[in-house]
C-alpha cells in the first residue's frame, strides 16, 4: 500500500466532456479530506458583449455560447426578451417550440448516451473504439442523433447554431414537405428509442445510493420543457420569475466556472432531477416502457442519468411525432412584436438542465444588461459532492488508474458542458 | 433505364500505369443495377468525381459490348487528375454519364475508316478502334496514323505493332523529334500522309487531337480529294457541368458536352481554330 | 486568407513526404463554443468511415487523447484567448505538418473577439464577470490562430460545415491543394433562387460582402444573413455599409453590422471603426 507516501497522478482524463478540467484530492485513512473540481474555461464574457444588442442579435449569439445546445440558450432568450417586451407568442408558436426543442434534446442524448457515456459501461476507451465491437450500439446512436439534428434543420437550416428563430416565433416554418419526411424517419425511430430505454436499464450500472436535491421545470400537464414552474423535491415551488430569491451563484478561486447553490446547498439539475420530479408526466407508451425496466422513481442513484436519457430520448421522440402529426404551415409564422424599456425572466430546460436568463432592455429593446446561469453551473458543486461519496464508497484502495476511471464516469454523467471550458481533467491525488 | 445525370459510385477494379504521368483505370459499377442499364457509344465520355476533390470530363475508351466494366486512360495535369492518381484498386469514386455524342457508327459501317490523332488525343478514338476491330466485318480497311511529340509520348506501342500486323489495316506513326528506338517516320503527322492508303470515296475520316494538327490534316486530306462531309473531328474544352448549362465549353454556337465532343467537320469549319470568342 | 499560396505548397508537400499511407489526425480545442467540432461529429457514419481512412490521434470530443502527438493534419477550433493557449497553439503548430482553421473563432477570433477594442479591456469585463478576478487567466483579446502561427488552410464559418471539413480532408489525402469558394454569399442565393431579402424589403443583408459556404441558410428562412462565415474576397464593405444609412439604420446599427462574429477580421473591423466613428 501507499499509505504513507504522497501520490500524485497528473493524467489527461476529461475526454469525452466538452471542456477542460482537473480533479485534485486529498485523502487520509480512506477518506477524501478536501476535493476540487477546477475548471479551466476560458472566459469568453458573453453577458457583456450582449450589452447593447439588439432581440434578434441576442438570439444569434447567445447560440454561441454552446454548440452542443444552442436551441436551449435561443428558447430561453426568447422567453426571457418576449416577457420583457409583454409579447404573447401563440399556441402554434408554442407547438413549434417544442417540436425543436425536441430536436435538440434527441441530438444531444443521442450523443452522450452513446458516444460519450456507453464506452464507459461497457470497457471502451471511446466511440470510436467501440464501434467495431458494438456497431449496431453505435449506429442506433449515430442513427438517432441525426435525426434529432434534422429536426433542428427544419427551424434553422443547421443544427448547430440554427438561423430560423426570432422574437415572436420564427422567420419561416418548416417546409411541410420536409417536415413529411422528418415524420416517416421519426416513426420509423421508434423502436429503436423504444428499445434504448431497455438496453440502457439492462446494464451493469454502479450501485451507488446518495442524498440529493432534485430540481427542475414543472409544468400542469407535460414533461416540462419550455415553460413550468421552478420546483424541487424539498417543496420549492417559484415562478421563474423568483429564481434569484433562492438560488446564488458565487465564485470560487479554484475555478473559471461559477457554482450556483440553492438556499445554501448543492442541487441537482438534468434529466435525473427532471425525471425523478416529472415522471407522472411522461407520455402513457414512455411510462409503460419505464415500468417494464422496473426502475423505482425517485431514484438516488446518479448513474440512472443514463436511463433518464433513454427514457427522455424516447418520450421526445414520440412527443415529435404527435407535433409533427399536428402540424399545419401558418402563415407569418411568428406573432406581431414590438419592443419597450422591460425586465424579463426565462427558464427552460436545456438538455443538460435547467437554463435561466435575464434581461434588462432600454425602450429600443436592446440589452441594458443580461444574466445567464447554466445547467453546468448548476450542477458544479453537486458534481463535487457526488465525487466525494463515490470514490469513497468506491474505496481509495484502489490503484489510482481505477480511481481515475470512476471519477471520470462520475463526472460524465453530468455530461457537463464545460464549453461553458477545454481539454485535460488532470488527477491529482494526495493520499496521507 | 440509367439516368446519366444521377451521379453514381464505381470502383477501381485495375489500375495500370502507362507511362509516369498517364494511367489507365478499370472501373465497375457498384450497383449491379446500373451495370446493367449503363449503355455507351464510342467517343462518348463520363464526368469522374474524385470525392471532394472535382469532377473532370473523361473520355470512355472501352468496347460498348465490354458489359459493366469502364476503361478510361487519364493524363495527370493537374489537381483533380493528379489526386486521381492515388486511386489504387478497390478505391471508390463518383460517376454521371455518359454524355456527349459519338463516332458516326452508321455512317463508318461498310466504308474505310481513317483515324488520325495527335499526341494524347488518341483516348476518344481508342475506343472506336477497338470498336471497328471486335466488328470487322462491317467496316472496310482501317488506316491510323497516329502522331506524337516525343517518341516516349506513345503509349501502347505494343498495342500500335499488334494492330500493324493485322490484315486490311494499316498503321502509320510519327515522331515530332526521332530516336534511336524509332523505326517509324520522324515529323508532324501531316508527314503520314504521303504513305497513307486512302481511297477518298470511300473511306470516312475521324480525327482527333490537337487544334492545329487536326487543321493541318483537314487540309491534306482537302487536297487528297477527301471530302468535307466525310470529316468529323473530337474536340476538347474545359468543361465544368457537361449538361450544356454553365457554357465553359462552348464554342461559336455549339455546346462541346452536349453537341460533341465529336462534331461533323462542316458544321464546326467556320469556328475552327478560330481564338478568342 | 492569411496564408500565402507558397507556404500552402510547402506544407501540402511536407504532408505528401508522410510515410504512412494512413495519416495521423488530431483536433485541438481552444476558445470556443465546440459547435465546429460538431461538424465532425454529427457526420454519423462519415465519422465511422473518416476514423478508418485517418487515424484520429487526438480529438478529446469524441474519445482519443494524445495532445502533445505529431500529426499529418491539425484541426484547430476556437480562437486564443489565455496565457496558456497561446503557448499551446505553438506546440500544436510544431508537431503539425498542415494546419487547419476550423470556424471563426480559430480563423477571425469569432464572437469573443468582440473583447478586442472594448474600452474596459478585458480586465474591466472579468471583475464585472467574476467576483475573484484575480483567479482568471485571461489575454486582453482573444485572436485568430494565425496570428500566433502559420495557418495552412483556413476555413470559414461559425460553425463550419460537414461538407466543408470532409471535402478538405478529401482533398489533403488525395494529396492536392485544397480549394476554397470565395464567391459572395448572393451568387449562392441567386443560384438557389431565393426572393433577396434586401432588394425586395430592405432587409440589412450582410450577404453581398460574406464569404459563400453556408448555403445560404438565412434568406431561406426569409431573413438577412449576418455574416457568420466572415468577409468574401475583396468585399464592399463601404458600398454596403452605405446602403444600410440609405435604408434607414442608425451609423451604430450599421457598425454593429460588422461589429458581430468575424469582428477581428480586417474587412469588418475597418467598417466598424469608420461607422463608430460616426454614431
Ligand atoms: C470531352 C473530353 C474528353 C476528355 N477525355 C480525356 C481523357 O480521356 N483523358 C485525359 O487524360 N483527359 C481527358 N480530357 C481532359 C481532362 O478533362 C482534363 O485534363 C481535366 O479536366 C484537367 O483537370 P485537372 O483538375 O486535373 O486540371 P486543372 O488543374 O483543372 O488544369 C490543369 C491544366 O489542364 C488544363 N485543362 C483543364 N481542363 C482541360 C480540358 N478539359 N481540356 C484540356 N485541358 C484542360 C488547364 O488549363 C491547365 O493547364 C477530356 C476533356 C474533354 C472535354
Ligand atoms: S466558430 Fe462558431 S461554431 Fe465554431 S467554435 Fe467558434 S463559436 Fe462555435
Ligand atoms: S438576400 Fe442577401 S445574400 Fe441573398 S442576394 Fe440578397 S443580399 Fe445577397
Ligand atoms: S446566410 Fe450568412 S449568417 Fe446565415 S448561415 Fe449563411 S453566412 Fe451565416
Amino acid at each position: 500500500m501507499t499509505e504513507n507516501r504522497d501520490i500524485r497522478i497528473e493524467v489527461p482524463v476529461l475526454a469525452r466532456v466538452e471542456g477542460e478540467g482537473a480533479l485534485e484530492l486529498s485523502a487520509s485513512e480512506g477518506r477524501i479530506d478536501t476535493l476540487r473540481l477546477r475548471i479551466f474555461e476560458p472566459p469568453r464574457y458573453f453577458e457583456k458583449f450582449l450589452e447593447g444588442r439588439a432581440p434578434q442579435e441576442v438570439l444569434d449569439i447567445v447560440a454561441r455560447i454552446c454548440g452542443i445546445c444552442p436551441v436551449a440558450y435561443q428558447m430561453t432568450a426568447v422567453q426571457a426578451l418576449e416577457q420583457a417586451f409583454g409579447v404573447q407568442a401563440s399556441s402554434h408558436v408554442m407547438h413549434l417550440r417544442r417540436l425543436m426543442y425536441c430536436g435538440e434534446w434527441l441530438q444531444s442524448h443521442a450523443l452522450h448516451v452513446h458516444l460519450l457515456a456507453l464506452p464507459d459501461f461497457l470497457g471502451f476507451d471511446n466511440a470510436i473504439a467501440m464501434a467495431g465491437k458494438h456497431p449496431d450500439a453505435v449506429r442506433r446512436g449515430l442513427r438517432l442523433q441525426r435525426l434529432g439534428n434534422d429536426l433542428i434543420r427544419l427551424f434553422g437550416g443547421r443544427s448547430v447554431h440554427p438561423v430560423g428563430m426570432r422574437m415572436g416565433g420564427f422567420h419561416r416554418g418548416p417546409d411541410p414537405e420536409r417536415a413529411a419526411a422528418v415524420l416517416r424517419e421519426l416513426r420509423s425511430a421508434m423502436a429503436d428509442a423504444e428499445a434504448l430505454v431497455a438496453f440502457t436499464a439492462s446494464l451493469p450500472l454502479p450501485d451507488d445510493e446518495q442524498e440529493f436535491v432534485s430540481v427542475a421545470l414543472r409544468h400542469d400537464s407535460e414533461y416540462a420543457m419550455y415553460a413550468g414552474r421552478i420546483v424541487s423535491d424539498r417543496g420549492l415551488d417559484l415562478p421563474v420569475k423568483d429564481y434569484l430569491d433562492h438560488f446564488r451563484e458565487s465564485h470560487v478561486p479554484h475555478s473559471t466556472a461559477l457554482y450556483a447553490h440553492l438556499d445554501g446547498e448543492p442541487y441537482l439539475v438534468g434529466p435525473l432531477a427532471r425525471l425523478n420530479l416529472n415522471h407522472d408526466r411522461l407520455s402513457p407508451p414512455v411510462r409503460s416502457a419505464l415500468e417494464a425496466t422496473g426502475l423505482s422513481l425517485p431514484s438516488r442513484n446518479m448513474f440512472h442519468s443514463l436511463i433518464a436519457r433513454a427514457v427522455e430520448i424516447h418520450e421526445v421522440v414520440s412527443e415529435a411525432i404527435r407535433l409533427l402529426e399536428a402540424y399545419r404551415p401558418e402563415e407569418p409564422a411568428h406573432v406581431p412584436t414590438t419592443v419597450q424599456a422591460g425586465v424579463g425572466c426565462g427558464a427552460t430546460e436545456a438538455p443538460r438542465g435547467l437554463l435561466w436568463h435575464r434581461y434588462e432592455t432600454d425602450a429600443a429593446g436592446r440589452v441594458l444588461s443580461a444574466r445567464i446561469v447554466p445547467p453546468t453551473a448548476q450542477n458544479q458543486a453537486r458534481i463535487e459532492d457526488d465525487l466525494k461519496c463515490s470514490l469513497e464508497a468506491f474505496g481509495l484502495h484502489n490503484d489510482d488508474d481505477a480511481l481515475r476511471l470512476r471519477g471520470e464516469t462520475v463526472i460524465r454523467n453530468y455530461d457537463p458542458c464545460i464549453s461553458c471550458a477545454t481539454h485535460f481533467l488532470k488527477v491529482r491525488v494526495q493520499r496521507r | 433505364m440509367h439516368n446519366p445525370d444521377r451521379p453514381v459510385e464505381v470502383e477501381v477494379v485495375e489500375r495500370v500505369e502507362e507511362t509516369p504521368s498517364i494511367y489507365t483505370l478499370h472501373l465497375r459499377f457498384t450497383d449491379p443495377e446500373v451495370a446493367s442499364g449503363y449503355r455507351l457509344l464510342p467517343g462518348q465520355y463520363n464526368m469522374l468525381y474524385l470525392y471532394g476533390v472535382g469532377e473532370v470530363p473523361i473520355s470512355i475508351v472501352s468496347d460498348p459490348d465490354h458489359e459493366g466494366l469502364l476503361e478510361h486512360t487519364i493524363r495527370s495535369v493537374g489537381r483533380v487528375t493528379e489526386g486521381m492518381e492515388r486511386l489504387r484498386v478497390g478505391d471508390r469514386m463518383g460517376l454521371r454519364g455518359p454524355y456527349g455524342r459519338g463516332w458516326p457508327l452508321d455512317k463508318a459501317e461498310g466504308r474505310d475508316v481513317v483515324i488520325v490523332t495527335g499526341g494524347l488525343g488518341c483516348a476518344p478514338v481508342v475506343s472506336m478502334i477497338r470498336y471497328v476491330l471486335n466488328r470487322r466485318e462491317r467496316f472496310g480497311r482501317l488506316v491510323i496514323l497516329q502522331g506524337v511529340k516525343h517518341t516516349d509520348d506513345l503509349i501502347w506501342r505494343r498495342q500500335y505493332e499488334r494492330w500493324q500486323a493485322l490484315p486490311n489495316t494499316q498503321v502509320l506513326l510519327a515522331a515530332d523529334v526521332g530516336g534511336p528506338n524509332w523505326p517509324f517516320s520522324v515529323g508532324k503527322v501531316t508527314v503520314l500522309f504521303n504513305q497513307a492508303d486512302i481511297d477518298p470515296d470511300r473511306s470516312i475520316v475521324m480525327l482527333c487531337g490537337p487544334e492545329v494538327m487536326m487543321k493541318a490534316s483537314i487540309d491534306r486530306l482537302l487536297a487528297l480529294n477527301v471530302p468535307a462531309d466525310s470529316m468529323w473531328l473530337s474536340i476538347e474544352r474545359n468543361m465544368q457541368c457537361g449538361i450544356g448549362h454553365c457554357g465553359h465549353c462552348q464554342v461559336g454556337p455549339h455546346f462541346v458536352c452536349q453537341d460533341g465532343p465529336v462534331f461533323h467537320y462542316p458544321a464546326l469549319r467556320p469556328w475552327l481554330g478560330v481564338t478568342g470568342f | 486568407m492569411k496564408a500565402s499560396a507558397r507556404t500552402q505548397t510547402t506544407a501540402l508537400e511536407r504532408l505528401n513526404a508522410r510515410e504512412n499511407a494512413r495519416p495521423r489526425v488530431a483536433v485541438h480545442k481552444f476558445s470556443s463554443c465546440d459547435g465546429c467540432q460538431l461538424a465532425f461529429i454529427n457526420a454519423g457514419e462519415a465519422l465511422l468511415e473518416l476514423a478508418q481512412l485517418v487515424e484520429i490521434v487526438h480529438f478529446a470530443e469524441a474519445g482519443p487523447m494524445d495532445p502533445e502527438a505529431a500529426v499529418d493534419i491539425a484541426f484547430v477550433e476556437g480562437s486564443i484567448s489565455t496565457p496558456d493557449e497561446a503557448e499551446r497553439i505553438q506546440a500544436v503548430r510544431a508537431n503539425s505538418r498542415f494546419l487547419v482553421s476550423l470556424g471563426a473563432c480559430a480563423t477571425s477570433g469569432g464572437l469573443q473577439a468582440l473583447r478586442n477594442f472594448n474600452a474596459d479591456g478585458a480586465t474591466g469585463w472579468t471583475e464585472a464577470v467574476y467576483a475573484q478576478p484575480e483567479f482568471i487567466d485571461s489575454l486582453d483579446t482573444a485572436t485568430p490562430v494565425a496570428e500566433h502561427v502559420k495557418v495552412d488552410l483556413e476555413l470559414w464559418g461559425c460553425p463550419v460545415n460537414a461538407r466543408q471539413v470532409f471535402q478538405a480532408v478529401r482533398q489533403l489525402l488525395f494529396g492536392v491543394e485544397p480549394v476554397v469558394d470565395k464567391d459572395k454569399l448572393c451568387v449562392e442565393c441567386k443560384r438557389q433562387q431565393h426572393v433577396c431579402v434586401l432588394v425586395a424589403q430592405g432587409i440589412p443583408c450582410m450577404g453581398p460582402v460574406t464569404h459563400t459556404g453556408c448555403g445560404a441558410l438565412c434568406p431561406a428562412f426569409g431573413r438577412d444573413c449576418y455574416a457568420c462565415f466572415g468577409p468574401a474576397e475583396n468585399p464592399n464593405t463601404a458600398s454596403l455599409a452605405r446602403r444600410f444609412d440609405g435604408l434607414g439604420l442608425m451609423p451604430e446599427s450599421v457598425a454593429q453590422r460588422f461589429h458581430f462574429i468575424n469582428s477581428h477580421a480586417p474587412a469588418f473591423r475597418a467598417e466598424w471603426l469608420a461607422w463608430k466613428e460616426r454614431s
